[in-house]
């Protein structure tokens, strides 16, 4: 398993080396050809469990990792005129699974016939976060990895629908609307769920250096035939700052279920704060997560584990704009579960599917990773 | 004496090449509707914020390839250096939000590209304005 992961990683370094690496690559006057790329590598302090990002099987121990970390985009984007265009990026990362996989993770037509609409079919991502769109493009984000106390909250990430979006500017105020519908699934406990009638919000307001952002995705998971209409909701709040050469951003998240409230409800919230050096970027985050229970709803947590537990991580890192088209980046942080699972832990070798991320972390862990992003 | 005066000739020189550079001025074609933009309207174009003119008809703007000009722009223009518009681009374009402006080498190329389109908008040297363009924007 590891090695078949490895020599995957090690194809996709090849590959990277290969690339010419330009701004992406117009074929005729309608394709642009262009991706991204991360390559990183991982280190805890610990055997007891694996740590990983976005509820990865598996990840880094005190044997380095380059799993956790490393991806590969790639992205061809097809312009018909001003109003109609296509979108297809095959991305390949390691996922919910133990290895990398490629898989279309954005495939959509984008119509937008008046000015400030624009709709768009097909699969995309879920606007559950401030950086929900961008959150696998090393290069586009300051930190190395974003926090798994609040992304890696989120069990729906992407759907097959469509959503439309309205930007206008009210005199210095910019404001973005997305209203969303469609289906998706998700992974509970080792086991895979439809989610349907997946529908949502997102508004957006900027003004100055100053963006503050909320929204919300619902969904009826199907559970069992008794409880065909689960519900699954994500809230999430968030405030960014960028001028000059300080960068600072905060989001506040919320996952809340029905009748399974006791193993699924949990609150996130982390606080960034960078400033920029000409090329470098010092950078410092405190992330936090807790599940919440409620006497209101069947106390199911002496049957099932929690879906994730208690979790604070804080991690100081730097961003080097080493190129026009790569930074280098390293972080070190320390990740503490107060004795219990967390949320950035696993163990593929736990006795049952449900058990894998329901392992106790003994200690507070130390986690060290560098990465290169690139764009081409 | 003499040296000093060869050095101080050579610095001045160096220093109004320098000081002219710096007159760059937002450009549309002399065929186009719009008279005069703001700073944040200019940089709402050319960041993909806006797709159109704030009178109305369609906006394309017209990047220059990586270099001063370019770079002088975005920090005149938008207050960011080129490397964070390199990760504001990753971020739009690998979301399918939307593509960079077009680019084109140099002012010349600029000219050219803004005179033959009453869409265009871009940016070049002060001093290489004539009657095919007219300045919208001097910051």
């Amino acid at each position: 398993m590891k090695t078949a992961g490895s020599a995957v990683t090690a194809a996709i370094v090849v590959i990277c080396a290969g690339l010419p690496l330009r701004a992406g690559a117009d074929i005729g006057d309608h394709v642009t050809f262009s991706g991204f790329g991360t390559v990183g590598a991982v280190r805890t302090n610990t055997d007891d469990a694996e740590f990983g990002r976005d509820r990865q099987l598996g990840g880094a121990t005190k044997s380095l990792d380059f799993q956790v970390d490393s991806d590969i985009g790639l992205q061809l984007s097809a312009r018909a005129n001003s109003w109609l265009s296509a979108t297809v990026q095959g991305l390949a990362v390691k996922r919910d699974d133990e290895d990398p996989r490629l898989e279309a993770e954005w495939a959509f037509v984008k119509v937008g016939p008046v000015a400030g609409l624009a709709l768009r079919v097909g699969r995309m991502a879920l606007p559950t976060f401030v950086v929900s769109d961008s959150r696998n493009v090393g290069f586009a984000n300051t930190w190395l990895r974003a926090p798994n106390e609040v992304y890696g909250l989120a069990m729906l990430r992407r759907m097959d629908g469509a959503d439309l979006t309205y930007g206008h500017a009210f005199g210095p105020v910019r404001l973005t609307a997305t209203v969303l519908a469609g289906d998706s699934e998700l992974r509970a406990l080792g086991t895979d769920y439809d989610a349907n009638k997946v529908r949502g919000a997102n508004v957006q307001l900027q003004l100055g250096a100053v963006a503050v952002r909320a929204g919300k995705v619902i969904s009826d998971v199907y559970v069992t035939d008794a409880n065909p209409r689960e519900r699954y909701a994500f809230t999430g709040y968030g405030i960014t700052y960028d001028k000059g050469n300080v960068i600072a951003q905060a989001e506040y998240v919320q996952r809340r279920a029905d009748f399974y409230y006791n193993l699924v409800a949990a609150n996130g919230w982390y606080t960034m704060g960078g400033y920029r050096f000409g090329a470098f970027t010092p950078y410092a985050i405190y992330s936090s997560t807790r599940p919440r229970s409620s006497s209101d709803y069947l106390p199911l947590q002496t049957m099932y584990p929690l879906i994730s537990y208690q979790q604070k991580t804080v991690a100081l890192g730097l961003r080097w704009d080493a190129a026009s088209f790569a930074d280098v980046k390293f972080q070190v942080e320390r990740a503490n579960t107060d004795g219990g699972p967390g949320i950035s832990f696993s163990s593929p070798d736990a006795p049952a599917a449900a058990l894998r991320f329901a392992v106790p972390v003994s200690k507070p862990v130390n986690v060290i990773s560098v990465a290169v992003d690139f764009v081409f | 004496m003499k040296t000093f005066n060869r050095l101080a000739v050579a610095g001045a020189m160096i220093l109004a090449v320098a000081v002219a550079r710096a007159d760059m001025v937002v450009v549309v074609s002399a065929s186009s509707a719009v008279k005069q933009l703001t700073k944040d309207q200019v940089s709402g174009i050319f960041l993909g914020e806006a797709t159109d003119f704030p009178g109305g008809g369609k906006a394309e703007p017209v990047d220059q390839d990586s270099g001063a000009a370019r770079d002088e722009f975005y920090t005149k223009v938008t207050g960011r250096s080129a490397a964070q518009i390199k990760a504001y681009w990753a971020k739009q374009s690998f979301s399918g939000k939307g593509t960079p402006p077009k680019s084109v080498s140099g002012d010349d190329e600029m000219k050219k590209a803004i005179a033959a389109n009453p869409n265009a908008i871009g940016y070049l040297e002060k001093s290489r304005v004539d009657a095919s363009v007219r300045t919208v924007f001097a910051p």
